[in-house]
């Protein structure tokens, strides 16, 4: 191939890409005219053109306007639609969630409740028992348990902690016999 | 599109969304036409665009032309009606054909010329079809070819170029 058909094939595919305005093109550079090769390259960017331009004319235009009224309408149907929508989409969202909610708020309840109830029936028994078993002692019978308790638990701090010996003397003050029984048990080594 | 009449079209104002019906119905219908070789489809398509554009022109950033806008709406709703198409026919041949009778050689709906328009256009694969359509039968810049099918310009080029060269083989063996 000539570097002067190269050249003009190149800058025509070129410009074809750019704009394949077939007049134009070949009103820029007249190479093709004078140039078998060039002429047949340039046939077949017209054929194409010339086909493809008639097919574009062939094709069947529709009813624009009525389109337009159809799309007006599908967008009316829409915006009804879309209306409903927030009322169909609110319950059906929002009836399952608030079940779950309460589901969830039921279940903490119950579990709550459950150890409640444990503790609860512990308390409420005991206090059965002694509403039903006993009568209220009276403060001065109070005052003697506790008097009681007391000298119990002085006693047997004495007794854990204090050696025969003096727990002898002590119980010897108190009762002289006690002392006497100790001290011969403290001589068996009981 | 001027900015007063980009903001009545945000707001929904019907005179400006005529207006711009009227002005893309024919450009944007024989691209669809082009993609899908089927006058009925491309009409339902070219209704669902305008359906499209209206319900969402909030999201029309103003960044491209408006028509860059609707032609990327309309590619997109021809490319998912194609692979719909597509997966239909691999399903179930007997069906589509009863649904698309254009493929029927002997259809009295499709003249002669309108077949030559698909035995060279549709044979292209969908980007050089979308591509050449675009340029060739819009005269869009490969600048808003790219941005409407999300490819790179370059990319553009070689897709018009190829095209090109097969719709010309294609014209040279039927020759033959």
């Amino acid at each position: 191939m000539k570097p002067l058909c190269h050249q003009f094939r190149a800058n025509f595919e070129k410009q074809w890409i750019d704009n394949p305005d077939l007049e134009t093109l070949l009103s820029k550079d007249d190479h093709w005219r004078s140039c078998g090769e060039c002429e047949q390259f340039v046939q077949s960017y017209q054929e194409l053109s010339t086909r493809l331009d008639r097919s574009k004319e062939a094709i069947p235009l529709p009813d624009f306007a009525e389109l337009r009224m159809n799309v007006w309408s599908e967008l009316e149907q829409k915006e009804q639609r879309q209306a409903w929508l927030p009322r169909l989409v609110k319950p059906v969202v929002f009836a399952p969630a608030a079940v779950v909610v309460i589901a969830i708020i039921l279940f903490g309840f119950f579990q709550q409740s459950g150890n409640y109830t444990l503790d609860f029936s512990n308390e409420y028994f005991a206090t059965v028992d002694s509403v039903a078993t006993a009568d209220y002692p009276s403060e001065q019978e109070l005052q003697d348990m506790f008097d009681s308790e007391f000298e119990n638990s002085v006693d047997n701090y004495i007794i854990e902690n204090t050696s025969y010996t003096t727990i002898e003397q002590y119980f010897s003050n108190i009762n002289e016999d006690w002392s006497q029984v100790l001290a011969s048990l403290a001589d068996q080594q009981i | 599109m001027d900015s007063q009449a980009l903001r009545k079209f945000y707001e929904g104002d019907a005179q400006v969304f005529n207006t711009l019906m009227r002005e893309y119905q024919q450009p944007i219908y024989y691209y669809l036409y082009g993609m899908v070789g089927n006058a009925e489809d491309a009409q339902d398509l070219l209704q669902e665009t305008f359906v499209k554009a209206y319900t969402k022109r909030k999201s029309f950033r103003g960044d491209a032309q408006i028509q860059t806008w609707l032609y990327s709406i309309a590619g997109n709703l021809a490319k998912n009606h194609l692979r719909w198409r597509s997966i239909r026919r691999f399903v179930n041949v007997e069906e589509s054909e009863h649904l698309f009778p254009e493929d029927d050689a002997n259809s009295t709906e499709i003249d002669e010329m309108e077949q030559e328009l698909f035995r060279y256009v549709r044979q292209l694969p969908e980007r050089q079809r979308s591509v050449f359509i675009l340029k060739y039968f819009h005269g869009l810049q490969h600048q808003e070819i790219a941005h409407i099918l999300d490819i790179s310009e370059g990319s553009s080029k070689t897709n018009f170029h190829y095209a090109t060269k097969t719709l010309q083989e294609l014209i040279e063996e039927e020759k033959r």
